[in-house]
């Protein structure tokens, strides 16, 4: 797959689960929201892009380490990837400015679930995108 | 001949144009996750929500 349609799926796929996400947090009610619905709505969708096309991008660069030929299955090792990472960085800043950085467990449970489903929704855009190009 | 180079010049510019693309979007994800208001003033408060949401700590 090339990097340009990788980050393409990247970015619908990463767009959707912002929304997703919003969506699975309004239902959990894990962490009660302070902004306004819409004003949301934007903050997710964007935030969720910027997640897409990076697991959109590692998704297309891990293909030499990670040589599965499922797409859902390696587009979610790669999106718990990052989460895992970031929220390593995280907990090391947690653990630097305790003040500032609080680690809630309940919500990261619910980013770790949020992160497998993200890389489920980008292996599908991924898949959908190979099957578009191979039938055009 | 000349016609197959450019065009894989063309492709070498535009996956170093992509590239750039994420690496800007992995800053942006980067100063969004950790809320870095001293790079980027008013990240914090944008992206609470989604923060908080996606299990990062915040305060």
């Amino acid at each position: 797959m090339r990097l340009k349609d990788g980050l393409v799926a990247g970015l619908v796929g990463g767009t959707l689960w912002g929304i997703l996400s919003m969506a699975v947090n309004g239902m959990t009610g894990i962490f009660p929201f302070e902004h306004p619905f819409f004003y949301n709505l934007v903050m997710f969708a964007t935030g969720g892009a910027l997640f897409g096309i990076v697991t959109g991008a590692l998704f297309v660069a891990s293909r030499a380490v990670l040589p599965l030929d499922s797409a859902i299955l390696r587009a979610t090792i790669v999106s718990v990837f990052v989460w895992m990472v970031l929220r390593g960085g995280g907990l090391v800043l947690s653990y630097m400015n305790p003040y500032r950085y609080h680690a809630v467990f309940v919500e990261a449970l619910q980013g770790l679930a949020l992160s497998v489903f993200l890389g489920i929704i980008v292996g599908m855009a991924v898949r959908f995108k190979e099957r578009s190009v191979i039938t055009t | 001949m000349r016609e197959e180079a450019r065009r894989g010049e063309r492709s070498i510019y535009l996956v170093v144009l992509l590239s750039v693309v994420v690496l800007l979007c992995a800053f942006a994800m980067i100063l969004i996750v950790y809320g870095v208001d001293s790079i980027a003033p008013g990240v914090h408060d944008a992206y609470h929500d989604f923060r908080h949401t996606i299990g990062m700590p915040c305060h």
